[in-house]
């Protein structure tokens, strides 16, 4: 195992360097399907550039990063600019780590559970549950995944700052299953201080957390138990408090609150409608302008409110909730790229115990890998040609996400 | 959602599918051929129309009134082609200037790793501008004619009539106060790459092969291009060319202007040298012995990627761009010049009427006639047909792969928990193998020329050919030799190419599918040649089974299949005769063609060699590796 495992790393690295030391990193970061205005590394460059020149980015139109982020890079760029690939590719790395780990910790605590229902488990279901082999091959598994999936390969190569919110969001995951809560919350609001949809994953978090907390003390599950509420609440103060102290740092850098404006309002009043592979831009650039605020309602609503019956109906595996929300934030953000959907496509296996009614695996795929290879061709057909149009990119897109909702529903059910 | 879902009705999908997938990939197959027929046929294709109401062809009072001064150029154009040994760039510039134009130049040359030593390109583009009154130089339109002489003058025929008729045109032109985008009179020198280099610097792109003096004047952006070819006084027809670099094609709406201006001025439009038909010949058998013909050598001509003209290279730019090349006549008397003239002052006249970018029309289509279009809603039709055998024995293959369910054991450490699994393991590692060669061919013919060719003498398209079939026959050989894993189950092995085969034929549904939305005739005939012998082509014990399948899968192999194309090519529209002759001919035109796509690539970005080898190579490699699997009991 520790073998492949140096394989599979080595060769996701190799791969990274190489695209990322030729030019087809800066072409790669100039596409729609990688870089969106929120995670574009030009952007970041221009922000870079504005900040060092003493003008503040958030002024205008363009950037859209978080200003601790910002200065980060900006202080990398004067000091050490040749790092800043290695930093994404570091990340990367300890991102598919972490999933490593994640798996590992989730495997083992879905197995002691399964060992303590199991005599309450009806008969003949034994090819659903969890074998104690996989508790070895799956993370493996999980590592390869992510670290050879050719989206999470590109989208580091295209130096999207998606690659930050990914790392965090793992390790929230992690620290989550760790039941360490104290710096979960952490991870947690440093990711949602990024990109803002993370900020859903608390639900998840706070029960899984109260979960762990009530097994500790041998209760049985209730969220109402007073374990439960004091640990929850606890978990969502010190995540306001996190968020506070962050949001507060930036505003002492900045000394201004334009950051608020073009960071988090930008995400959720969709002003820049440059195609990406999500469905805001199309509606709205089409849509008359006294309907638009209604619908930004509904459709930023998409990406919040599944939460409520996911959590209702897996109250008893909130791990799952997670791997839901991630998926539903991949789907339903309003600027999503291919860097989205490389953390939970490569967390699918840690349930492939229970995929064993799961069908279609073959038309969800062939869907997914069509529109990735139609989307460039047709964007291609539209911008640079001029003979296709936004019907035909967006068709495709559309395609995307259907396969995505389709592939989540199967997996919700087999659950 | 439900049908999809249910066990039950999974089960009933996949028995029809496996009991199905053999009659309907057949009757698909015919019925494909049967559909492409009938698309071209005159009940199915729809006459063509004016999309664009701005155009208004021929609806003004022409005022082209007589095209006495042509003959005087033509004939001092053809006298100083005989005294000097280049494009006579004074002279014209000269003309330009007497016409009242602002007249510019452009220096330009060529050199590429492939080149022989001696043969370094160079050559002088000669542009004028006529600024138009009634707008501050925001907008224009191209007209241009190549320059020729000497061996392409007599391989393409001459233009010298059709320079002479631009500058007649053009002191036309400059009297006129409606002009609303600015006129660029081009003279392009050494065809295709002069015309490169004068788009490059137009719109200020840099390239690493062709060298370019900047331009000194500039116009706005191009709403279209029209480029002249007009050989003699005395023109049969005009023959109008649309397919440009990598299959792509104007606005139809430009095409059909033209022809409506060609009828209008009593000169024969002609499209792949078929004029318009008569109704008697579009009613006998709904006229398909015609359009049938016309449409394959329009879908040959697009699959080839290559421009059919200059204009080939403005649809690069996202400029509409056509060709009329006049075929000349026989016949001793007659002057087609002045009606030649008025086409081009209609069709001038209808652009400077446009208030947008050509846009309303058809971008994807193929033509059977003059007259009658087949768009992209109906050809995809036999394009899907086709596409849907792969599918759906993908489909099959996918449900005979899946391995049977072994009670897993009680402990739950099983020992047989990878047959569970469908062998991925074995066919993701090869379907990125495949890929990583078909890079490695991509980026081989740079360094078989640069290192090889001074080392045998070799000329270095005789030495691109060679390492390239070096590389493919090194690749595909590889295969042949490889080991039979003994220790593997023979059911195992049974399930290893089925799902090898499986992940090939899904593959090539979705690259054909791609390749069908850049280049429709590309990807029907790549389909209609492949997809039979992909469906049949399976691993046999049986030795002489085996070499068949084999013979048969290199038939279609990506050079062989350029051979196919050029002999359907030379049998139907030539009417050569099947013979050795023929196949030598064949031969050396693919062996052509090779360099000449791997060097188009470099000066004009075509994408077929790329294509061939990042797409159609690994694809039919997989099929080969899938054939090759050993160790069956059958």
């Amino acid at each position: 195992m520790a073998a492949s495992i140096v394989w599979i790393t080595l060769l996701g690295i190799l791969s990274r360097v190489i695209i990322l030391g030729s030019h087809f990193s800066n072409v790669l970061s100039d596409r729609v399907e990688l870089s969106t205005p929120l995670t574009s590394w030009k952007r970041m460059t221009e922000g870079m550039f504005l900040i060092k020149n003493g003008i503040s980015p958030y002024l205008g139109d363009n950037f859209h990063e978080p200003p601790l982020l910002l200065y980060f890079f900006t202080i990398m760029d004067n000091t050490t600019p040749a790092l800043i690939p290695l930093v994404f590719l570091f990340l990367d790395l300890t991102t598919a780590f972490l999933l490593y780990r994640v798996a590992k910790y989730l495997l083992r605590y879905l197995l002691s559970e399964q060992i303590k229902e199991g005599p309450s488990y009806a008969k003949d279901v034994d090819v659903l549950l969890l074998k104690r082999s996989s508790l070895s091959s799956i993370p493996t598994l999980v590592l390869s995944i992510y670290l050879l999936n050719p989206f999470s390969i590109l989208t580091c190569s295209a130096q999207s700052t998606i690659i930050i919110t990914n790392v965090l969001v793992t390790a929230t995951f992690l620290l989550t299953l760790k039941g360490q809560w104290w710096s979960a919350t952490l991870s947690l609001a440093l990711a949602s201080y990024q990109s803002l949809y993370p900020v859903m994953l608390i639900v998840p978090c706070a029960m899984h957390v109260a979960n762990l907390k009530m097994q500790e003390n041998k209760e049985s599950i209730s969220y109402s138990s007073p374990t439960a509420v004091t640990i929850m609440l606890k978990i969502a103060l010190s995540f306001l408090l996190w968020s506070v102290i962050l949001i507060t740092l930036s505003f002492l850098m900045l000394e201004s609150w334009d950051f608020l404006q073009s960071t988090y309002g930008f995400i959720l009043s969709v002003p820049d409608l440059k195609p990406n592979l999500g469905l805001f831009w199309y509606y709205f650039m089409e849509m008359f302008e006294h309907f638009r605020i209604f619908f930004l309602w509904v459709f930023q609503m998409n990406a919040f409110i599944y939460t409520i019956p996911l959590t209702i109906i897996l109250w008893k595996c909130p791990s799952f909730v997670f791997f839901c929300q991630l998926v539903l934030i991949a789907i339903f953000k309003s600027y999503p790229s291919l860097g989205d959907i490389t953390v939970y496509l490569a967390l699918l296996p840690v349930w492939s115990h229970t995929f064993h009614y799961l069908r279609n695996g073959l038309v969800v795929s062939v869907m997914i890998v069509i529109s990735t290879v139609l989307a460039p061709v047709l964007w291609h057909l539209w911008i640079y040609a001029g003979s296709a149009n936004a019907n035909f990119f967006f068709a495709f897109t559309l395609i995307y996400n259907t396969a995505q909702v389709y592939r989540h529903c199967r997996a919700v059910e087999s659950l | 959602m439900g049908l999809m879902t249910s066990p039950k009705a999974q089960k009933v999908i996949s028995s029809f599918v496996l009991k199905s997938y053999r009659p309907l990939g057949i009757l698909l197959y015919l019925g494909a051929f049967v559909a492409i027929l009938i698309v071209s046929s005159n009940q199915f294709s729809a006459n063509t129309y004016i999309s664009e109401n701005a155009l208004l062809p021929g609806l003004v009072d022409r005022q082209y009134k007589s095209a006495h001064d042509v003959a005087g150029y033509s004939e001092h154009l053809d006298t100083l082609k005989d005294l000097e040994g280049g494009i006579p760039s004074a002279w014209l510039e000269e003309k330009f200037q007497e016409i009242g134009l602002d007249t510019y130049s452009q220096n330009f040359s060529v050199s590429h790793p492939f080149q022989e030593a001696d043969g370094k390109l160079t050559g002088i583009n000669v542009f004028a501008i006529l600024r138009a009154p009634r707008i501050a130089g925001t907008e224009a339109v191209v007209f241009s004619v190549p320059y020729r002489q000497g061996q392409t003058e007599i391989d393409l025929g001459s233009t010298s009539h059709g320079i002479a008729l631009m500058f007649s045109l053009a002191k036309l032109f400059i009297q006129q106060t409606y002009w609303s985008k600015d006129i660029i009179f081009l003279i392009v020198d050494k065809e295709n790459i002069g015309a490169q280099a004068w788009l490059e610097a137009y719109h200020e792109v840099s390239s690493d092969y062709i060298h370019r003096s900047p331009l000194h004047g500039r116009s706005g952006a191009i709403m279209a291009a029209v480029n002249l070819e007009m050989p003699d006084k005395r023109v049969d027809h005009l023959d109008i060319r649309i397919e440009g670099l990598n299959g792509q094609l104007p606005n139809l709406d430009l095409f059909n202007m033209v022809v409506k201006l060609c009828h209008k001025e009593g000169v024969q439009p002609t499209f792949h040298g078929e004029g318009s038909l008569s109704y008697h010949q579009l009613q006998e058998f709904f006229g398909i012995k015609y359009t049938s013909k016309t449409m394959l050598s329009n879908m040959l001509r697009q699959a080839s990627g290559k421009p059919y003209g200059i204009h080939g290279l403005f649809l690069r730019y996202g400029v509409p761009a056509i060709t009329l090349h006049g075929q000349p006549s026989g016949s001793t008397y007659g002057d087609q010049t002045y009606s030649v003239g008025c086409v081009m002052e209609g069709i001038f006249r209808s652009i400077n009427n446009l208030l947008e970018r050509f846009h309303q029309s058809f971008f994807f289509y193929v033509l059977p006639e003059t007259r009658k279009y087949v768009s992209i809603g109906l050809y995809m039709i036999p394009v899907g047909m086709l596409l849907v055998i792969p599918t759906l024995q993908g489909l099959a293959l996918w449900f005979l792969s899946e391995p049977k369910n072994s009670k897993p054991d009680k402990d739950g450490t099983s020992s047989q928990s990878n047959d569970k699994f469908r062998q991925h393991h074995y066919a993701i590692p090869t379907f990125i193998g495949v890929h990583v060669c078909g890079v490695l061919l991509y980026l081989s013919p740079e360094f078989f020329v640069s290192s090889f060719s001074s080392y045998f003498g070799l000329s270095s398209g005789e030495a691109l050919v060679t390492g390239l079939a070096a590389v493919f026959t090194g690749i595909t050989l590889l295969q042949v030799f490889n080991k039979s894993d003994q220790q593997e189950v023979e059911d195992n092995q049974e399930k290893k190419w089925m799902l090898l085969k499986c992940y090939a034929l899904v593959w090539q549904a979705i690259s054909l599918l791609a390749l069908s939305m850049i280049n429709f005739s590309l990807a029907f005939l790549v389909a209609i040649f492949t997809i039979p012998v992909f469906a049949v082509c399976r691993p046999y014990n049986n030795f002489i089974f085996s070499v068949l399948n084999k013979l048969m899968l290199l038939l279609v192999s990506p050079p062989l299949l350029l051979c196919l194309l050029i002999a359907a090519h030379d049998i139907i529209f030539k009417g050569h005769s099947i013979s050795l002759n023929t196949i030598a001919n064949v031969g050396s035109v693919a062996m052509g063609s090779i360099p000449s796509a791997v060097i188009d690539q470099y000066l004009f970005n075509d994408w077929t060699f790329a294509v061939v080898t990042l797409v159609l190579f690994p694809s039919w490699q997989m099929f080969w590796i899938s054939s090759s699997v050993k160790g069956l009991d059958n």
